[in-house]
C-alpha cells in the first residue's frame, strides 16, 4: 500500500526568514502532486521537511497517519526503507561507483547475498538504460546522468513515497525529455504517492495531476493547472506558467 | 557582554555533551551484533589506507629524527651521569610512552582527522549525509564507526612503526657516537620495557585514536553551508589537539602514579 502525507500547520522559517506559515494538506496514498512557486517560496524545504529532514518551527507532519515527532531513530529509519528522495543535486555518495550507490541501501536494509543485489541492481541499471555507467564514480557523470542514477537509486527499494525536487531542472532537452519519460511512466503507472517540485508545465498538463501552489508562504492545492491559471491572483506567477504552457 | 558570555559557556557544554552523546552511540554500536553487522567495510578499509598507510613516511621520518635527537642527547649533553649506559630505558621513557603516540597523534590529527571533518562536512553540504539519512542509513554506522575503528587500528599500527624506526634511529645514531652492539642496543630496549609500559602505550593510542575520529566526525556533521567547512576543519584539529594533550598528561600522571609504588 502506497503512503499517505499530512502536513498540520506546518511553520518554518530559515535565517531568520519565514518561509512556511500554517502550511496543512494531505496527499492520498497513490496520488501525485506537483509542487509549484517561485523561487524562494520554500517549495525544496517542504519537501525536506516532509521527509523529516527538517524540523518544523511548529506543526506535525504525519506519514500514514502517525505523527513523526513519536518515532525512535530507529523507527525513522525503518520507515525512510519505504521512501524515495531525488535531490536537486543528485547527492549520490561521492566515493561510490553508480552500482555502489544504487546497491548502498539493499546492502544496509535487506539480508540478500551479493550475486541477489547485483541481479536486483543490474535490472535498475537496465531500466534507465545506465548499465554502461555502473562502474563510473558521480564525479565521472553529467548532471543529467547523476539525476537518473539519483532517479534509480531512489527506487531500487521499491518505495512507496517518493520525493523528487526539480528533476528536470538544468538539464539538456535530450536529457530532459528522458526523465520527463520516466516521470511519466512513474506518475501513470507505478502506485506511489510523488510528491514532485517541478517548474516543467507541460508535464503538469500531460499528467493532470493536482498542484500545490506555494505562495506568501501558505499552500493552496488546486485539482488541476487550468484551476490554477483561474483562480491565482499572483499575475505575474500566472503570466510565466501561462507562456511555458 | 554577561548574557553573550553566559550563552558562549552553556554552548561550549552542549557541544562537549553533544561529542560525548556521539562517541556513546560509537561505542553502542560496536558492542551491539546489529552495529557491527551494518559497519560498511569499504569506509574501514579507505579509513586504515588514508590514516595509516599513507602516513607511513611522514611518521616514519618524525620517528628517525626522534630517534636520532634523543641518541645524540643523551651521549652529548649528559655522559657525565652516564646516560649511554640507559639508552633502553631512555627509548622506552621518551619514545614508547610519551613521543610516539604523541606525535603520531599530532600527524594523525593534522592529516586524517582534518581530512574527516572536510570529508563529511562536504558530504553535508553536497546533501549526500541527507541522502544517507532518507535512505534510513544510520549515520554512526555508515560514516563514523568505520572512521572510529580506522583510526584505532591506524594509530596502533602507526605507533608500532614510529617505536620501531625511533629505535632503529637510536641505533644508528650511537653506532656512530659510542661503541654498541646491535643485540646489546636491542636487548637493552626490551629489557627496559615493562608490562605497563606497554599497558600506557595501548591505552594512549585507542584513547586518541578514539577522540580525533569522534571529534572530527563531529565537527563535520555540525557543518550547515560551504563557509563552516574551513571552520570544522580548524575546530576538528584545535579540539582533537587540546583534548590529546589534556588526557596524554593525565594518562602520562597517571601511569606513574599507578606504578610508581610497585617499582
Amino acid at each position: 500500500m502506497p503512503f499517505q502525507l499530512r502536513l498540520d500547520n506546518i511553520d518554518y522559517s530559515i535565517g531568520g526568514e519565514h518561509l512556511l506559515n500554517g502550511v496543512s494538506f494531505c496527499i492520498k496514498p497513490g496520488q501525485n502532486v506537483f509542487v509549484l512557486g517561485k523561487s524562494g517560496s520554500g517549495k525544496s524545504a517542504l519537501l525536506e521537511i516532509c521527509a523529516g529532514l527538517r524540523k518544523p518551527d511548529k506543526g506535525n507532519v504525519y506519514w500514514d497517519e502517525k505523527s513523526i515527532k513519536n518515532f525512535s531513530q530507529r523507527d525513522l529509519n525503518k520507515v525512510r526503507q519505504e521512501m524515495g528522495f531525488v535531490f536537486q543535486q543528485h547527492a549520490l555518495i561521492s566515493n561510490m561507483s553508480v552500482f555502489d550507490n544504487l546497491a548502498l541501501c539493499l546492502r544496509y536494509h535487506t539480508s540478500l547475498n551479493e550475486r541477489e543485489i547485483k541481479n536486483q541492481v543490474r535490472h535498475h541499471l537496465e531500466i534507465y538504460d545506465i548499465v554502461r555507467l555502473a562502474h563510473k564514480l558521480p564525479e565521472a557523470l553529467s548532471v543529467g546522468q547523476s539525476r537518473i542514477v539519483a532517479i534509480a537509486r531512489a527506487l531500487v527499494m521499491q518505495p512507496k513515497l517518493l520525493f523528487l525536487d526539480e528533476p528536470i531542472a538544468g538539464l539538456d532537452p535530450i536529457m530532459a525529455q528522458r526523465i520527463f519519460n520516466i516521470l511519466t511512466d512513474l506518475c501513470n503507472h507505478s502506485n506511489l504517492t510523488i510528491l514532485i517540485v517541478n517548474h516543467t508545465i507541460s508535464l503538469i498538463e500531460q499528467l493532470g495531476c493536482p498542484i500545490l501552489f506555494l505562495h506568501n508562504r501558505e499552500a493552496t492545492i488546486y485539482p488541476d493547472i487550468a484551476t490554477l491559471r483561474q483562480e491565482q491572483q499572483d499575475t505575474e506567477f500566472v503570466s510565466f506558467i501561462s507562456k511555458r504552457g | 557582554m554577561i548574557s553573550q558570555t553566559g550563552k558562549q559557556i552553556i554552548a561550549w557544554f552542549q557541544q562537549i555533551f553533544d561529542i560525548m552523546g556521539l562517541a556513546y552511540d560509537t561505542l553502542i554500536c560496536l558492542v551491539t551484533k546489529s552495529g557491527r553487522r551494518h559497519v560498511s567495510l569499504r569506509q574501514l578499509i579507505d579509513q586504515v589506507l588514508f590514516t595509516g598507510v599513507d602516513a607511513l613516511i611522514l611518521v616514519g621520518l618524525i620517528a628517525l629524527s626522534c630517534g636520532i635527537i634523543i641518541v645524540v642527547q643523551a651521549t652529548t649533553n649528559m655522559p657525565e651521569i652516564g646516560a649511554s649506559e640507559y639508552f633502553g630505558r631512555i627509548m622506552v621513557i621518551s619514545v614508547i610512552r610519551e613521543l610516539g603516540p604523541f606525535f603520531t597523534s599530532l600527524v594523525v590529527i593534522g592529516r586524517s582527522g582534518a581530512a574527516l571533518a572536510a570529508y563529511i562536512g562536504t558530504m553535508k553540504v553536497s546533501k549526500e549525509i541527507d541522502a544517507l539519512k532518507v535512505m534510513g542509513i544510520n549515520l554512526v554506522h555508515f560514516l563514523v564507526l568505520p572512521a572510529f575503528l580506522g583510526m584505532l587500528i591506524s594509530l596502533i599500527c602507526l605507533n608500532v612503526f614510529f617505536d620501531i624506526v625511533a629505535i632503529v634511529g637510536g641505533l644508528l645514531a650511537a653506532k656512530i657516537l659510542v661503541p654498541v652492539q646491535f643485540f646489546a642496543f636491542i636487548n637493552e630496549v626490551l629489557h627496559a620495557l615493562s608490562i605497563i609500559d606497554i599497558v600506557v602505550f595501548t591505552v594512549k593510542c585507542l584513547f586518541f585514536g578514539g577522540v580525533i575520529a569522534i571529534v572530527s566526525c563531529y565537527y563535520g556533521l555540525m557543518v550547515s553551508t560551504v563557509r563552516f567547512v574551513p571552520r570544522a576543519v580548524f575546530k576538528a584539529v584545535v579540539s582533537s589537539i587540546v583534548v590529546t594533550i589534556l588526557t596524554n598528561v593525565i594518562l602520562t600522571v597517571g601511569s606513574y602514579a599507578i606504578s610508581t609504588p610497585i617499582r
